[in-house]
């Protein structure tokens, strides 16, 4: 497809001898909004990390730019692809410069201080973030809003132009859930390629541009947000099943 | 700016504490003497020469050598301390996680039990403490490499394992002459220290702190978690043990050098992120200069409290509870406690 950044061609994993996913493509496009959806253990975060490269399937494979996730360093991966994980608390008091700033660590790993441009780039961030006050404040000491924009911050401040959200709305009130998404949505329109999982399927009906429904590792539907979370889709997606306890002994009449 | 000027701070502490600790001892050197002794060193003539030739003894033969090892061991270690600690996440550990502490003592109360010289105990030492580290990083590796609690775990058994192997060979050391060796190099001395032994560990400890500062700001990503870490493209299985591997061969260096010296590889760093914060391209360049002011420190006291010299790694211990104490209502407003 055109304008495809990131590739997921028939991935499979397995994790002790249990299949967590199956057979799974997607195709991630520029300026557009991917939603990963599905009820828990699906395997939303285990493609999520499939996608950083953090972890290898076992089958198929992730192409970046047309060339095998594995065979990039992973410096060059950081400088593409930027992950913007479930707020967190670090133990350590850092800034929220510091925090940020850490967005840049792959281009001067050695640097005893962050250089004047990417200091500039973090001050760019901090300022499309719209948390330029918060800058010399701990990150420990933030509001799971706040910490989620800095973790945001620190994703554009890597300089890549694909972003992996995990759950990204956790945690956020419905104010802040609206912000995100405008976010998210004005991001896309500049270009990036936005990936998100998310267990709100009647919002990403709406924000998401395409969604790909997982239940037990497997792809049940992938399209157009608005069409394949229909009310239908969304019903099936999250129902009690034979296949509720997603064991991932499928058997020889599943596969085929 | 905080960052800076509390550098600036350390390092004129520093300075003050080596030139104060040039002139205490049982032979106390006034300042202008030292002065005096440099210029005259240096081609000038402003000592006679037998004054000259005992300040020479006195100052090369035993008080420089000395300090020049407090101020590595206690640099080494604290560098140690907060490498250990930005690694594990964790701001209670100390360089003796891994089993580093035991092994070493263990490897010494080898040498002591089979008669050794000074310098084959201070080998054996060292390998006995690398050996701890890797059979605890073995045990680790042999489950999971890439956890953390695993490693922490086969830290845990390795140090058990070592500290029961030496409370072995104290069980059959001879009671009159090892027994008392082994106790006494376990509480850590100075006093063992001469020249060559410091060359020997001046450039591997002063390396490793250009080279673990040089890490800072990716052990500073490491702090996030090793998955986001790993996506902030920080090579961390690397890193990790990269950087373990290098405070634990300064903490193995210092340890069979000196033997046993507690508190500074827990408190220091501490110290060091109250006055310069949390990245840790600042906290460790600034841990070794604050270790270098305690272990000095406390070594001018060991040396003039008494008559009779007390062993180094006591007052530690006892200084280091007061600072201890003293730093923690502060800490509790930085570290979620």
């Amino acid at each position: 497809m055109k304008g495809t950044v990131l590739d997921v061609h028939r991935v499979g994993l397995r994790r002790n001898g249990r299949c967590v996913l199956d057979d799974v493509s997607l195709s991630i496009v520029a300026g557009r909004m991917t939603g990963l959806l599905g009820p828990n253990g699906a395997g939303k975060s285990t493609l999520l990390r499939v996608l950083l490269g953090v972890l290898r399937p076992d089958a198929g494979q992730v192409l970046l730019d047309g060339r095998d996730l594995s065979q990039w360093h992973r410096r060059e991966v950081a400088h593409r692809i930027a992950y913007v994980p479930q707020g967190h608390i670090s133990l350590f008091p850092y800034t929220v410069r510091d925090v940020v700033a850490l967005g840049r660590v792959s281009y001067t790993p050695f640097a005893r201080k962050v250089g004047a441009e990417d200091a500039a780039i973090v001050a760019d961030a901090l300022v499309r973030l719209s948390i330029g006050h918060l800058a010399a404040r701990s990150y420990t000491d933030l509001s799971g809003g706040e910490r989620q924009a800095v973790l945001i911050a620190r994703a554009l401040a890597q300089g890549g132009r694909i972003l992996v959200l995990d759950e990204p709305e956790t945690g956020l009130d419905y104010g802040q859930q609206q912000r995100l998404y405008a976010l998210l949505r004005e991001l896309a329109d500049d270009g990036y390629a936005i990936v998100a999982t998310t267990h709100d399927p009647v919002r990403a009906a709406v924000a998401f541009d395409h969604a790909l429904l997982l239940r037990c590792g497997r792809v049940m539907r992938d399209g157009p947000a608005a069409q394949v979370l229909d009310a239908q889709g969304i019903a099936r997606l999250y129902a009690r099943g034979p296949d509720d306890e997603c064991t991932g002994a499928a058997s020889p009449e599943e596969i085929s | 700016m905080m960052g800076r000027s509390a550098g600036w701070l350390v390092f004129g502490g520093l300075v003050l504490c080596l030139l104060v600790s040039a002139c205490l001892g049982r032979y106390a050197i006034a300042p202008g003497v030292i002065a005096r002794f440099v210029v005259t060193a240096m081609g000038g003539q402003a000592l006679p020469q037998a004054q000259y030739d005992m300040v020479h003894a006195i100052l090369m033969g035993a008080r420089l050598p000395r300090i020049g090892a407090a101020v590595c061991v206690g640099a080494a270690l604290s560098v140690s301390g907060a490498t250990y600690q930005a690694v594990f996440r964790n701001p209670l550990v100390s360089p003796g996680l891994l089993g580093v502490l035991a092994g070493a003592g263990f490897g010494a109360a080898l040498g002591i039990v089979n008669g050794m010289g000074t310098t084959g105990v201070q080998t054996l030492s060292f390998a006995g403490g690398i050996l701890a580290v890797s059979f605890g990083v073995g045990v680790a590796r042999m489950f999971d490499a890439a956890s953390l609690l695993m490693l922490v775990f086969g830290g845990l058994i390795s140090s058990a394992l070592f500290t029961a192997l030496m409370s072995m060979l104290k069980y059959v050391a001879d009671p009159q002459q090892q027994l008392p060796d082994i106790v006494f190099w376990l509480l850590g001395s100075l006093t063992q220290v001469d020249v060559l032994r410091l060359e020997v560990m001046a450039v591997p400890v002063l390396l490793g702190i250009v080279v673990l500062s040089a890490c800072g700001r990716m052990l500073d990503a490491l702090a996030m978690g090793d998955e986001e870490a790993r996506t902030l493209g920080v090579p961390v299985t690397a890193l990790r043990y990269g950087t373990i591997g290098i405070a634990t061969g300064l903490s193995a260096l210092t340890v069979s050098a000196v033997g046993m010296i507690g508190w500074i590889g827990l408190i220091i760093p501490h110290v060091a992120r109250l006055l310069a914060g949390p990245c840790n391209a600042r906290v460790i360049p600034l841990s070794a200069g604050l270790g270098a002011i305690f272990l000095l420190v406390c070594d001018d006291l060991a040396r003039c409290l008494s008559a009779e010299e007390i062993p180094v790694g006591l007052l530690t211990d006892l200084l280091g509870v007061v600072v201890f104490i003293s730093v923690l209502r502060l800490l509790r407003r930085g570290w979620r406690l």
